[in-house]
């Protein structure tokens, strides 16, 4: 299964990035510098939808925080959105992503926080 | 108890290369499958033998080399070894990094052995005859 990585912009300033598949080794390498170039943007809100991933491996996880830390440093916010994706959630949980970027299980809630 | 020493129900070899991972990945949940191993079960093995096999090709690879997996099932256990001819690397003697306070703090990387601590209920490792073997288990309840 291929990985896809797609984007829609909400206002000049709010994006969101929907990414589906596989973060796994192929699928990160596939999608990491569209993903880099897509989260970048001085000031940006960008709300992360991993709803439709179907593994979360480390690899992932580190593309996630290293683009969130970018956006961070350019004085943006991301936060993640898992919706009912149960395996992602726990993995971000278990590694303690979702005390670094804002998880949310809701896209309502993910683009409000997104936005505060 | 070692339960690959006995009798091994599936084995498979593949080069340390990045390109076999998804090989591998698909050969452990096809065979887990089959002989009834819970999907959400399967999804932990599945999670762990990626990352130790991300491991070892990122830190422990030489050219020729290769790795060989082991798969076991009993009733309510699934065991998988990794056996490598690589630099001797104990996962289970490498110190968790410090959990970060904030997301500046944080280091993308060094989450591999972590998850495979947190997913799995079962490892250990041992080092013999120039062979890196290192198992990870997980157990589930039967209703019987």
């Amino acid at each position: 299964m291929s990985t896809e990585i797609n984007s829609t912009d909400m206002s000049a300033n709010f994006r969101r990035i929907s990414i589906l598949g596989r973060l796994d080794i192929a699928g990160s390498d596939a999608i990491s510098l569209k993903f880099a170039a897509l989260a970048v943007g001085t000031g940006r809100r960008v709300v992360v939808d991993l709803s439709a991933v179907s593994f979360l491996a480390s690899i992932g996880i580190r593309s996630i925080i290293s683009n969130a830390k970018a956006l961070q440093a350019r004085g943006g916010r991301m936060v993640l959105m898992v919706g009912d994706n149960a395996a992602v959630s726990k993995t971000l949980e278990t590694t303690g992503v979702d005390a670094l970027i804002p998880l949310f299980f809701s896209a309502a809630e993910a683009e409000a926080a997104a936005l505060a | 108890m070692n339960a690959v020493e006995h009798n091994p129900i599936e084995e498979l070899l593949i080069r340390a290369d990045v390109c076999e991972v998804s090989r591998a990945t698909a050969w452990l949940k096809s065979a887990s499958f089959e002989r009834g191993v819970p999907e959400v079960e399967i999804n932990r093995l599945e999670l762990c033998l990626h990352e130790v096999l991300a491991n070892i090709i990122a830190h422990g690879k030489t050219p020729s080399s290769s790795i060989g997996l082991q798969l076991d099932i009993s009733r309510c256990e699934a065991t998988v070894t990794v056996s490598d001819s690589c630099v001797a690397c104990n996962p289970l003697a490498i110190s968790p990094q410090p959990i970060p306070k904030t997301l500046a703090e944080a280091n993308p990387g060094g989450l591999g052995v972590l998850i495979i601590r947190k997913t799995s209920d079962t490892q250990s490792y041992r080092y013999h005859e120039g062979q890196n073997r290192f198992t990870f288990g997980v157990r589930w309840k039967t209703h019987e």
